[in-house]
């Protein structure tokens, strides 16, 4: 039954549904309305409010910045003093290794790295990734990360984490999109949230985090999250979506491995140098872009792997180069519904 | 180690000096703070600006005191609380003892309250007043936009569609959204007035002890 907004209304039960709907009335609805909306402030409150709340803030960020360096100094001193000869590097400038570098870049991307007052853009190219770097993707902004491990790190509009190493990222809010490779890894990688820690057993999963809940969605592989709690690990398998929500409730669903939802990920795949490559390793390339299954008319395969393309595909994302690539070969594709990527050689 | 709440992240970010976090704290909770001053200061806006621009100064000089045991919304409004004993002490009155609805009431009072006629007596429409403010109360208390979202859809009649469009999500995740907010605004309306269902039609009116 629909309101007249045309919204699906709780259906209608003779019992008290969880919703609070019984005999057809909305009563949550009801006492909401009547309460009606909510006083907003004065403008003017609003605005000395702010000024004066601002004022407080910024000097508790000072203060602690000021305590920080407090610290440092006393340190050094402590250790001078008791001449211990191994020098500790204190010089917020002293170099540290990257731990990632920018792949595919979208928009505006800003990057703090620790020591530093400023947040810059992460097209700077004095810009070095380490350890402890903060980064956070503005409205328009995506970016795609490749870990020194080996991992693929996308991270999708209005985001904001830490790169705590190569192995592990703090999600402070937003999604970020994992690819964790196909090649068998040592060390797991992890992501830690409010919710908990998010560890991957392989290798391509979406995780979201807000306030109110966190999100995963797993396109391959399999993904744990451990909290404290009762409920100490929780898992998602390839082609479901698990939400948690700010009160623990857990909800499962399935989620299609090449459902449309995936596009922003995708959009920031770096695509792999194609010249002088056989076109079976960009297909298959593809069908992992795309969470599709790979498949060929008979004989086909074996074709494509002797078939060497010329030429790159750059700054496409994977369907676009797709049909970019295969314009130059004798060979076509079809996205079937089933959720397969066909492959076949085109009729003479 | 006990359950952390997810607030811990936003006062991460303001420790860290983040602009966009502060600002989003400040817009989600000032009218909230200041619609609960209000209701412990008599209506006196005056005082609530006051008591809410020192509780917003507090918060901040103390933030790196706040674990994330509670909301961060939960933690301010008690600071509040103390604010206004404060502000009572140095203006050397009491402020009156005000049995606020959500302290003493029950679903079904709230129901009746509603269902009552138009033409009333002053202190019945005093009671009408406290309720609809209980209820504003409630959806305050809600976490992120559930009371932003319950307010769209019931007050402003907002669809689910237009209140995707609003929250820049798709019309699922937004109905998703609006029935977590119901259910969790079903909660706290529970949890305030210790009422185990929401009864469908009012019984015989009680009359409110003064």
């Amino acid at each position: 039954m629909q309101d007249d907004r045309g919204d699906m209304m709780d259906s209608s039960t003779s019992t008290p549904d969880d919703q609070g709907d019984v005999m057809g009335r909305d009563v949550l609805g009801e006492l909401i309305r009547a309460a009606g909306r909510r006083p907003t402030p004065p403008a003017e409150d609003y605005d000395r409010v702010l000024a004066a709340s601002r004022d407080a803030w910024q000097r508790k960020i000072r203060s602690r910045r000021q305590r920080r360096w407090s610290y440092a100094l006393a340190a050094s001193v402590a250790i001078l003093a008791i001449g211990v000869t191994a020098l500790v590097q204190l010089d917020p400038l002293s170099p540290r290794p990257a731990i990632a570098s920018t792949a595919v870049v979208d928009g505006s991307v800003m990057a703090l790295t620790p020591g530093a007052q400023n947040w810059r853009s992460i097209d700077d190219p004095e810009l070095q990734l380490i350890a402890g770097s903060r980064l956070r993707t503005q409205d328009e902004g995506r970016v795609s990360l490749d870990l020194v491990r080996g991992v693929s790190l996308r991270v999708n509009r209005g985001t904001e984490l830490t790169l705590i190493s190569a192995e592990r990222i703090e999600l402070t809010a937003g999604t970020i999109y994992v690819d964790s490779g196909l090649g068998v890894r040592t060390n797991r990688f992890e992501i830690a949230t409010t919710f908990g820690i998010v560890r991957d057993i392989g290798t391509q999963f979406e995780v979201s985090s807000s306030p109110a809940e966190l999100r995963l969605r797993v396109r391959e592989g399999l993904v744990q999250l451990y909290q404290d709690g009762p409920r100490a690990e929780l898992s998602g398998v390839a082609g479901e979506q698990v939400r948690i929500d700010s009160f623990g409730a857990i909800d499962r669903a399935s989620f299609s491995t090449y459902d449309p939802e995936w596009a922003w990920a995708s959009a920031l795949a770096d695509v792999p140098e194609t010249d002088g490559q056989p076109l079976l390793g960009f297909l298959s390339w593809v069908a992992r872009e795309t969470g599709r299954a790979l498949r060929f008319q008979p004989g086909a395969e074996a074709q494509a792997q002797i078939t060497i393309l010329h030429g790159s595909a750059d700054n496409l994302a994977p369907l676009d180069a797709l049909e970019v690539v295969l314009k130059t070969t004798d060979f076509r594709y079809e996205l079937q519904d089933s959720g397969v990527l066909w492959i076949e050689r085109r009729a003479p | 180690m006990g359950v952390v709440h997810s607030d811990l992240a936003i006062a991460n970010r303001l420790l860290q000096g983040d602009e966009a976090a502060f600002r989003e704290l400040f817009d989600n909770f000032f009218p909230k703070l200041y619609r609960f001053a209000l209701a412990r200061l008599n209506g006196n806006q005056d005082e609530a600006r006051e008591v809410v621009q020192r509780t917003f100064c507090k918060a901040f000089e103390r933030l790196d005191t706040y674990r994330g045991e509670a909301s961060l919304y939960g933690w301010m409004c008690q600071i509040c609380r103390n604010n206004i004993v404060d502000l009572g002490r140095q203006r050397q009155r009491e402020f009156q003892k005000v049995t606020l609805l959500e302290e003493d009431g029950t679903i079904q009072s709230i129901l009746e309250t509603l269902a009552a006629p138009a033409a009333e007596e002053p202190e019945n429409q005093a009671w009408r007043m406290d309720v609809m403010r209980l209820i504003q109360a409630t959806m305050d208390c809600l976490p992120g936009h559930y009371g932003d979202v319950l307010e769209w859809k019931y007050v402003d009649g907002l669809s689910v569609k237009e209140i995707a469009e609003r929250l820049a999500v798709g019309p699922k995740a937004a109905e998703s959204l609006l029935t977590r907010a119901r259910g969790a605004f079903r909660e706290a309306m529970q949890a305030i007035t210790g009422s185990a269902d929401i009864l469908p039609f009012p019984t015989e009116r009680q009359t409110k002890e003064a």
